[in-house]
């Protein structure tokens, strides 16, 4: 079984090498956050400061930091912080957006519209400041970075899984399902989420991006991770203030890698659109 | 002019429709708020020896002993008569505040809106004229890349490049060097006052303080107005309409500006509706890397400082804004499209 899928899935990458670019670069990604601690070749918190702000080197692949550390391990570790916060974020969001939007698509009525009245005034808020003021609320800390993340990515979630849902309620299969005695939730739950999954998971990945773009803007402004952890937004943060004196390279190569994962989701997830939905094509 | 009419009648019943959402930012935030670390009592109150006695006054002056329905029904009536509170950090009422800062805000990014309009919607022309050319390719490489750079990693690349390198950006900070007279305030604007006031050299030195911050959050906006661009523009150039055109042998300026153009032009004006508001959100990180005195860094600053009103203000002002824009939006459909208002 799962070989099969395994050897349809190369046989679409291979007519879409931009896609298995993507898909390479996404494994990747997730080796060097699972592995990356082990292989650096320096402490990434561990100061050195007669090695002091080096530019880029043999020694030093991305240069060092005002305190001597070396950025290239900076960066390596980072990933999996970074990787962690926007996957659970858009985990989270994914499971609660999916049930709750699938319950109103399916429902209709009251529960549909409090729900759509709810959705509309979050999405009247510019979501960024909502994600701050979410963060300042719960208390400066990680966890709370991913919950702040999860809300304002809630309200797509929400949307889509209740139009993709609305569309199927009255189809023939549903139908048969209720004729045959299964409860309401049970046609929600077992019959209508699993048909419209495959369309949330290529919006779950293009999603990814924006949250880890999300994530890394707000440790930008100071909120969640506080230093000396490495993560990419706070890297970009602590180099920012050397810019205007030449260190390129403390804000070039975490922007970089920050520019890299979201660019390898966003191609996986277009590949996976295209392959799931031809017409969507632009 | 009875279409435009019917346009604004429109444009009322949907402004109407978000008068609840805006109620629904108000008691969310309100609530939100309630919920930040840190007693402003303790803040207002004359030092850190402050007694017990004097912060209990200070609660009871301030309303925080009533329970919280009461506050928020007290809050909504401040509210009602356009009292916000008054900020801790400056000692201002909020309303002043927001009102010295806003123009900063939104001069940055009506700027950084026209810098995207006109290089994306000629970038999504040219990409749709040639499907699958060079320039197709070229505009979605830059699309793709552009939405995945962030704003504060793209901001500070330009001042490497344009102040450290190439040194023609001003020192990246503020809306204009200290040591530059300000013209008599009319409008806040200060690229309208100081062309009001006729001060060349000054209207140049805003300008050039102006424009890195707006290419930065342009930058970000540009890869979606393009896309739709090119997506409408191909439609559009495909119809029956332009093949008419063609046929009767008018002139191409004519058949993609005239025809196409203006057909495939409301897709566009929804996205910038959509990317204005998300540009309002990104003005927290651009204003934050070139140290721009608008309304969303006194937010930022107030936020880290557990300063409720001026958050409240900011993000009921934001929330306002955002309405309007949807109003425009509306009006700007109808008069692109007499069509839409008849619906």
């Amino acid at each position: 079984m799962t070989g099969t899928t395994l050897r349809h899935a190369a046989w679409i990458l291979r007519g879409n090498p931009l896609t298995a670019i993507a898909a390479a670069g996404v494994v990747l990604l997730i080796v060097i956050a699972v592995f990356g601690s082990q292989m650096v070749p320096y402490d990434p918190i561990a100061s050195n400061v007669s090695q002091a702000l080096m530019p880029p080197s043999a020694a030093h692949l991305a240069g060092t930091d005002q305190l001597g550390r070396d950025t290239f391990s900076r960066l390596i570790v980072a990933t999996r912080l970074d990787l962690v916060i926007a996957v659970s974020a858009v985990g989270i969001s994914f499971v609660l957006g999916a049930v709750i939007g699938a319950f109103c698509g399916y429902s209709g009525g009251r529960l549909d519209r409090t729900v759509g009245r709810f959705v509309d005034v979050m999405m009247a808020f510019p979501l960024f400041v909502l994600a701050m003021a979410m963060v300042a609320a719960l208390g400066n800390r990680v966890e709370n970075i991913v919950i702040a993340t999860a809300v304002i990515n809630l309200p797509f979630y929400i949307r889509f899984a209740r139009a993709e849902v609305n569309i199927r309620r009255n189809l023939g299969w549903v139908e048969a399902a209720r004729a045959s005695g299964e409860s309401h939730i049970s046609v929600v739950l077992r019959f209508l989420l699993p048909n419209v999954l495959p369309a949330m998971a290529v919006q779950m990945s293009l999603n990814l991006g924006w949250a880890i773009l999300n994530a890394a803007g707000l440790s930008f402004i100071g909120l969640g991770v506080k230093p000396p952890t490495p993560e990419w937004g706070i890297m970009v943060a602590e180099g920012a203030r050397f810019i205007s004196t030449g260190r390129w390279w403390l804000v070039a190569f975490p922007g970089l890698a920050l520019m890299l994962a979201v660019l390898c989701f966003n191609l996986l997830g277009d590949g996976m659109r295209d392959i799931l939905d031809p017409r969507m094509r632009t | 002019m009875k279409s435009f009419g019917a346009t604004m009648i429109r444009a009322g019943r949907r402004f109407l429709s978000s008068l609840p959402a805006l109620f629904g930012v108000l008691v969310f935030t309100f609530l939100l708020m309630r919920v930040l670390p840190g007693d402003p009592a303790v803040f207002f109150a004359s030092g850190p020896n402050a007694g017990k006695e004097e912060i209990a006054v200070i609660r009871k002056q301030m309303g925080l002993d009533k329970p919280v329905p009461n506050q928020l029904l007290l809050y909504l009536y401040d509210v009602g008569r356009g009292n916000l509170g008054r900020s801790i950090m400056t000692g201002q009422p909020v309303t002043t505040d927001l009102r010295n800062r806003l123009p900063a805000s939104l001069e940055l990014t009506f700027a950084a809106l026209l810098i995207a309009l006109v290089s994306a919607i000629p970038l999504g022309v040219l990409a749709a004229l040639k499907p699958g050319s060079v320039i197709d390719h070229g505009v979605r490489l830059f699309c793709a890349l552009g939405v995945c750079v962030p704003t504060f990693v793209s901001g500070l690349l330009l001042i490497y490049v344009f102040y450290y390198l190439l040194g023609v950006a001003p020192d990246p900070t503020g809306r204009l060097d200290v040591f530059i007279s300000l013209p008599s305030s009319r409008t806040g604007f200060l690229m309208i006052d100081f062309a009001l006031a006729g001060d060349i050299d000054g209207w140049w030195a805003a300008f050039r303080q102006l424009i890195l911050p707006a290419m930065t959050m342009a930058l970000f906006v540009i890869a979606p107005l393009a896309r739709i661009t090119r997506a409408s523009m191909l439609v559009s150039l495909g119809s029956d309409f332009v093949r008419t055109a063609r046929s009767v042998g008018l002139s191409r300026w004519r058949i993609v500006v005239t025809y196409a153009l203006r057909n495939a032009i409301l897709p566009v004006i929804t996205i910038a509706g959509i990317v204005f508001s998300t540009m309002l959100g990104a003005n927290v990180l651009v204003e934050k890397v070139y140290s721009w005195p608008g309304v969303a860094s006194y937010a930022l600053d107030a936020l880290l400082s557990s300063d409720y009103a001026p958050v409240q203000g900011f993000v009921l002002l934001m929330a306002s804004v955002f309405v309007v824009v949807n109003l425009l939006v509306d009006i700007l459909y109808g008069i692109a499209d007499p069509r839409v208002s008849i619906g």
